[in-house]
C-alpha cells in the first residue's frame, strides 16, 4: 500500500473511502482509532471534508413543467412513439397550423357556453413549482373536447412559429391576443379545468413569455381573469 | 397507501395509468435530469435526453431483468442516451476536437482565476461553478462513476453495474476525479 505522510499507514485513497462510507466496519473503526492520534491525517480529512462539502452544495433544479407535459404527451397521446417527426416544407406547415388553429378558435367561440364544463375540483393556476407538483398528484381526468385540443393545436403552433418570430412578429402578437381572449373568457365564467388542459394553458404561457415581454400581453391578460374567476367561486 | 414497486408503475403507466406516470416522473426526472446534466453540461438537452430515457424504460420494460436494481437500469439506460449524445456531439464538432487536448487543458486552467484563500471562505456560488468547471474536465467514465457517487449516492457495486465494469474500476475513476477536483479547485 503507497504511504501518503511519512510514517503514516493511511492512503488518500482510504479517506476518500471512509468519508464515502465504503469501507468495512472493521477498516473504518481502524481508520478511526487513528485519527484521535494523528494530526497529520486529521488535517487531511478534513481537507476532504471540505471539498465534499462543496461538491453536495450544488443541487438539482427543478425540471420545467414544459417537460412533463411534453414527455406526458409523449407517453400517451402519441403512444410512446420516438422522435424524429418528418418535417413538412415550413411555408406550408405554417399555412395548414394557422388554418387549424383559426378552425378550433372559431369553434370555442361558436361553442363556448358549455364546451368545457366540469365538475372537478379547482386546481389553483400559478407558475410556481408546488403548483407544478401539486397538480402532478391530481388523478387523470377525462378533458373536455375541444379545449384541450384547441390547446394542442396552439401550442404546436406556437413551437412552430417560433423560430420565424422575427419575420412575423405582428401576425403573432395577434394570435396570441386573440386566443388568449377566448381563454380568459372561459376563467370569467368561473369554469373549471381539467389538469391536462391547464398543463398546455401553463406551456402556452411559458411559450408566450419567451417571446413577448409586453406588460399587458395575452396570456398575462389571461392569468389575470383566472385568478378573478378563482376568487370568485 | 399501497406503495408500488417502480416495475409495477411502469407497468400501470404502458397500460394508461396517469397517477403512475406521475409517481414516477415525480420521483426521477430530477434526479435523472440532473445526472444527465452533469454528463452533458447541457440543460435543455438534458431534459430531452430524460423524456427519451423515460420513453425507452417504457418501451423496454419487458425486458427489465430483476437481478438489478430498477434504477441502476434507469440509469444505465439515461447513461447510454448521453454516450450517444456525447457521440453525435463529437462527430458534429470533430474539427474542434481534432485540436491538441493538451494544449486545450492548460488554456483552460489558466483561465480559472488564482486562488489565495481557503476553498471554505469561497462564496457557495462560485464554489459551485468551479466544481462545474472542474467535472468538465474528466473524462466521461470518471465523471460518471464522480456524479453517480456523490450526487445519487450509490454505491461502487451499483455504479459498476451501471457503467458495466468492476468495483475496482469504479473505486479507482472516484479517486482519481476526486483529487483532479482537489486540484483545480484548489488552485
Amino acid at each position: 500500500m503507497a504511504l501518503f505522510y511519512e510514517n503514516c499507514p493511511v492512503t488518500q485513497e482510504r479517506v476518500v473511502d471512509f468519508l464515502l462510507e465504503e469501507l468495512s466496519y472493521e477498516e473504518t473503526a481502524a481508520l478511526d482509532n487513528h485519527l484521535r492520534e494523528c494530526e497529520t491525517c486529521n488535517a487531511l480529512v478534513e481537507s476532504y471534508v471540505n471539498l465534499f462539502k462543496n461538491v453536495r452544495s450544488i443541487k438539482a433544479a427543478p425540471v420545467s413543467p414544459e417537460t412533463y407535459v411534453n414527455l406526458k404527451q409523449r407517453v400517451f397521446v402519441s403512444g410512446q412513439k420516438k422522435t424524429g417527426k418528418k418535417k413538412k416544407e415550413p411555408y406550408l406547415q405554417m399555412f395548414s397550423l394557422f388554418l387549424s388553429a383559426a378552425a378550433v378558435i372559431l369553434l370555442m367561440t361558436m361553442f363556448s357556453e358549455n364546451v368545457f364544463i366540469s365538475e372537478l375540483p379547482k386546481a389553483e393556476l400559478s407558475m410556481n413549482e408546488s403548483w407544478f407538483i401539486d397538480t402532478m398528484m391530481i388523478a387523470a381526468i377525462p378533458v373536455q373536447a375541444p379545449l384541450h385540443d384547441s390547446l394542442i393545436f396552439m401550442n404546436n403552433f406556437l413551437a412552430s412559429t417560433k423560430q420565424r418570430i422575427i419575420s412575423t412578429p405582428n401576425f403573432i402578437t395577434q394570435f396570441y391576443s386573440f386566443t388568449s381572449d377566448i381563454l380568459a373568457q372561459y376563467a370569467a365564467r368561473n369554469t373549471t379545468i381539467a389538469p391536462e388542459s391547464l398543463d398546455l394553458i401553463l406551456l402556452f404561457q411559458m411559450r408566450e413569455k419567451d417571446i413577448s415581454n409586453t406588460p399587458e400581453s395575452g396570456a398575462q391578460c389571461m392569468r389575470i381573469s383566472f385568478r378573478k374567476s378563482e376568487r370568485t367561486v | 397507501m399501497i406503495v408500488k414497486k417502480d416495475e409495477e408503475l411502469i407497468k400501470a403507466c404502458t397500460q394508461g395509468d396517469h397517477a403512475a406516470f406521475d409517481i414516477l416522473f415525480k420521483k426521477y426526472a430530477r434526479p435523472l435530469t440532473f445526472f444527465i446534466d452533469q454528463i452533458l453540461h447541457n440543460r435543455n438537452r438534458a431534459e430531452d435526453i430524460f423524456q427519451d430515457t423515460f420513453i425507452k424504460v417504457l418501451e423496454n420494460a419487458g425486458k427489465f431483468d430483476n437481478r438489478y436494481k430498477f434504477s441502476t437500469w434507469i440509469y444505465r439506460i439515461a447513461l447510454n442516451l448521453c454516450i450517444n449524445e456525447l457521440r453525435k456531439r463529437q462527430r458534429e464538432n470533430r474539427r474542434i476536437y481534432s485540436q491538441n487536448m493538451d494544449n486545450i487543458y492548460c488554456n483552460i486552467l489558466d483561465r480559472i482565476p488564482y486562488l489565495t484563500t481557503p476553498v471554505d471562505i469561497l462564496e457557495k456560488k462560485e464554489c459551485a461553478n468551479r466544481i462545474n468547471d472542474a467535472l468538465s474536465y474528466l473524462s466521461v467514465s470518471k465523471r460518471t462513476a464522480f456524479v453517480l457517487k456523490f450526487y445519487h449516492h450509490l454505491s461502487y457495486e451499483e455504479i459498476g453495474e451501471i457503467m458495466n465494469c468492476s468495483t475496482g474500476t469504479v473505486k479507482s475513476r472516484i479517486h482519481y476525479a476526486v483529487e483532479k477536483i482537489q486540484v483545480i479547485v484548489r488552485e
